[in-house]
């Protein structure tokens, strides 16, 4: 009960504890931090990774080549109780050309409505139907399109063209709707990655302008195709004008950056892996009695799939992959479709970028902790030092009959007690950090001037008064009324005409602010527009757990020599 | 004739220093009745001190024993030596070693909380004290010296003759069966000194067993039996009263 008692009583000694307790407090909350902003990081990351790319991928064993026999692939798929949808889809690369020369981008074939429901593709658009319709009216108006020298221009001036992925389109009064597959008028549209047209630049708040969106205008899409053995020499390149429909966002730089997605029909024309169709059967003399047939079924290189929501709450993922792995093995044994494709999850498409950051993280956490070793060393020093100030009190206790293992005992509680109050401050702090940190980012970045010269006011002029007060202090010999007392002058005597001088001088805050900003997460080099962080409870315990045992090894060694001391000698220390 | 409390029995103690051998006590041989009081008289260094450390098993001899009631103290394991401590002896130093953050009434009661609560006497039931009954006799203890209106007070506000109550309130809080006094009015003002050593005289009548250390022959004459060191060997002066 003694040791409860010196323990609270130490506690409430003035700068010894103070300092112990903040070294861990800082520490605790460093690491905090960084755990939740580099979490916040990977978490968005993979949640970009995620919704670019479905929960599930079959991939072409051939890659380029592709597979056939999709068609019934995809019911097969979506006939398995964990398969939500699944959608056929042809990944290629490719070359687009907006004028300016050409850019290599990643051409997907997809089905839009499909892909929509698999990642929310609806939510990641950039534009809206109003933007693109007043566009359309005015780059009509002034005949923009034919001027650009299009082809059809004045068809595709008044030309529907999907701006949503259900295929909702944009025409003028009077116009048939197009046939939903984006190919109109002889244009297909495409949508665009933000990143992918160069005009496109973000602004300061991170976002991008309408004015700058290439949205309604053509480009040329150049890809290579692949023939059946896998070669593209078969075929010359294919070319073919889009129109740009929208643009959309999904968060990671390199998919925005690259990929261009266009109508499945069209990429599979253009890559010559539609179904062929050859008149088989007719008299070779008289090319009488035959008949059309398909004698090639068309090839997509992909299958993407969602699982059911069950599944992403329940259960693993790689269980579900195992499975649809069975089920097309099982189908293409059914089909006779040769190799059959792989199934990957999203985590392994992405598993570079994601193992990268994951990486960035372990080793950024690793420097922390060891800096936070600093926390160790410094709750030793103190203990150190409180035990060499407290020698004769131990002679006291051992006096009394405090044994040795009690002495220990009470420096160790000691270590722990600074330990809870250093980690509980460090938890609270770090936790309103993280839980503003954007908050705390905006404000410096729009009020650091005001603050800052309000706070220099203040603190300069405690410091300056103090200094003052210290002399004439010592002079009177009155040397903490005369310091406290004078500081509060220097403060006053800055900070009231700093304060006035902000209020009543036009434009002199704003001037401050504009000129003195801190930006420390700037949206136009980061590709979110918030700086990503997140609390988790679990790293917290353990990280505050980390720093109250810190704190209690910190203590060991100090402890140890405590009650090492021989009594007769401690009760003697001068 | 009165039981033999606390007995030396041929009791030396040398320390090495420096790589030769300084012989502080050498052969002593004191008893302490029950209620009994001797007087250590002795110059400065003559190891008057080191004779009450090694009596309150803070010490060990370097040759011979020292016996509490007949058992042999240094022949018990270290944790029974600081129950030894705790529960039967109380010290009173010259320096006071009051704990500095602890008001005057937590230094008294601090020795009480080391441990299991102590025991009432037998006459009394003999059952462990309540923490209230424990801070009503901290409380009793300081009246009793005198500081009955400054238990909140720290020691850094006391005087050097309250500081001295408060370590006497100290060691009488377990109700030990010697009280072991280090000069005990050594930093203490003639009058204040005085008023000190009329508290032992006090305690000493109502049946307390001490050793007072001093070099004081005013403090040494209160006791029954006086005792002087020379030369690390103890030379029997006197035995005032029995």
């Amino acid at each position: 009960m003694y040791k409860r008692l010196l323990i609270l009583k130490y506690l409430r000694r003035k700068l010894a504890p103070l300092f112990a307790a903040l070294a861990v407090t800082l520490c605790t909350a460093m690491v905090i931090i960084v755990i939740s902003v580099m979490g916040g990081f990977l978490d968005m990351l993979r949640d970009s990774a995620k919704s670019v790319t479905g929960d599930l991928v079959v991939e072409a064993a051939y890659g380029l080549r592709g597979f056939s026999h999709y068609e019934g692939l995809v019911e097969a798929l979506e006939a398995m109780e964990d398969v939500e949808v699944a959608t056929p889809a042809i990944q290629a690369m490719g070359l687009i050309n907006f004028r300016e020369g050409p850019l290599p981008v990643i051409v997907q074939g997809v089905e839009f409505e499909k892909l929509d429901r698999i990642i929310g593709l609806g939510e990641r658009t950039m534009w809206t139907r109003e933007q693109i319709e007043e566009r359309t009216a005015r780059n009509a108006d002034y005949g923009f399109y034919s001027r650009q020298g299009l082809e059809n221009g004045a068809e595709v001036m008044r030309a529907p063209y999907p701006v949503g992925p259900s295929g909702e389109e944009v025409r003028n009064e009077g116009e048939e709707a197009g046939d939903g597959d984006g190919d109109v008028g002889g244009v297909a549209t495409a949508w665009l990655g933000i990143e992918v047209f160069p005009g496109n630049f973000r602004n300061d708040a991170g976002g991008y302008d309408f004015v700058n969106s290439p949205v309604g205008y053509d480009f040329t899409l150049t890809v290579v195709p692949i023939n059946r053995s896998g070669t593209a020499g078969s075929y010359t390149p294919s070319r073919k004008t889009f129109l740009v429909g929208n643009e959309f966002k999904s968060g990671l730089f390199d998919v925005d950056r690259q990929t261009v997605l266009v109508p499945l029909g069209v990429l599979q024309d253009m890559l010559e892996m539609g179904p062929v169709e050859e008149f088989v059967g007719a008299d070779p003399i008289t090319l009488e009695g035959g008949r059309l047939e398909m004698t090639e079924p068309g090839r997509v290189n992909q299958v993407i799939i969602k699982v059911t929501d069950d599944v992403s709450a329940t259960r693993d993922l790689q269980e579900v992959r195992t499975e649809v792995e069975k089920q097309v093995r099982a189908y293409f044994e059914r089909v006779d479709g040769g190799l059959p494709p792989y199934v990957v999850t999203w985590e392994e498409v992405h598993g570079q970028l994601i193992g990268a950051v994951k990486n960035e993280k372990g080793l950024i956490t690793f420097l922390f902790v060891v800096i936070s070793a600093v926390a160790v060393v410094m709750v030793a020093t103190t203990f150190y030092m409180t035990v060499l100030e407290k020698t004769r009190d131990i002679g006291t206790l051992r006096a009394i009959g405090a044994s040795r293992v009690g002495i220990a005992a009470l420096f160790l509680g000691y270590g722990l007690a600074i330990g809870l109050v250093g980690a509980a401050a460090g938890t609270g702090f770090a936790a309103l950090v993280v839980l503003y940190l954007n908050e705390i980012q905006a404000f410096l970045a729009s009020y650091l001037g005001v603050t800052g010269k309000l706070a220099i006011a203040l603190l300069g002029g405690a410091l300056g008064g103090a200094i003052v007060g210290v002399a004439v202090g010592f002079v009177r010999r009155r040397l903490l009324l005369w310091t406290s007392r004078l500081a509060i002058v220097g403060a006053a005597a800055l900070f009231v005409p700093a304060l006035l001088q902000i209020l009543l001088q036009d434009g002199h805050a704003a001037m401050l602010n504009t000129k003195y900003s801190f930006q420390m997460w700037d949206p136009q080099t980061y590709f979110f527009d918030e700086i990503p962080a997140r609390l988790s409870g679990v790293e917290v315990v353990w990280i505050a757990a980390g720093a109250v045992v810190s704190s209690v090894l910190g203590a060991v060694i100090p402890a140890l020599v405590a009650s090492a001391q021989d009594p007769v000698e401690a009760l003697r220390y001068e | 004739m009165s039981d033999v409390l606390l007995e030396a029995r041929a009791v030396g103690r040398t320390f090495r220093e420096g790589g030769r051998t300084l012989t502080v006590l050498d052969g002593v041989d004191l008893t302490l009745n029950d209620g009994g009081c001797v007087a250590v008289l002795g110059r400065s260094g003559s190891g008057k001190s080191t004779l009450l450390h090694l009596l309150g098993g803070l010490d060990r001899p370097t040759a011979g024993s020292v016996h509490f009631r007949g058992t042999d103290l240094f022949a018990m394991n270290e944790l029974a030596i600081d129950r030894y401590r705790n529960r039967q002896v109380g010290f009173v130093f010259q320096q006071y070693h009051l704990l500095p953050e602890l008001t005057a009434l937590e230094n008294v009661r601090v020795a009480s909380m080391i441990g299991r609560a102590p025991r009432k006497p037998v006459a009394d039931g003999g059952q462990r004290e309540s923490r209230t009954e424990l801070r009503d006799r901290a409380e009793a203890l300081l009246t009793r010296v005198g500081l009955g209106e400054r238990l909140r007070h720290k020691p850094s506000k006391l005087s050097g003759g309250e500081r001295q109550r408060v370590a006497i309130a100290r060691a009488l809080m377990n109700r030990p069966a010697v009280l072991l006094a280090d000069e005990p009015t050594g930093n203490l003002d003639a009058d204040t000194g005085a008023s000190v050593m009329e508290l032992f005289s006090q305690l000493h009548a109502e049946g307390q067993a001490m050793v007072l250390v001093t070099h004081d022959d005013n403090v040494a004459a209160r006791a029954d039996r006086v005792v002087r060191l020379v030369g690390g060997r103890l030379q029997d002066e006197s035995a005032n009263a029995a």
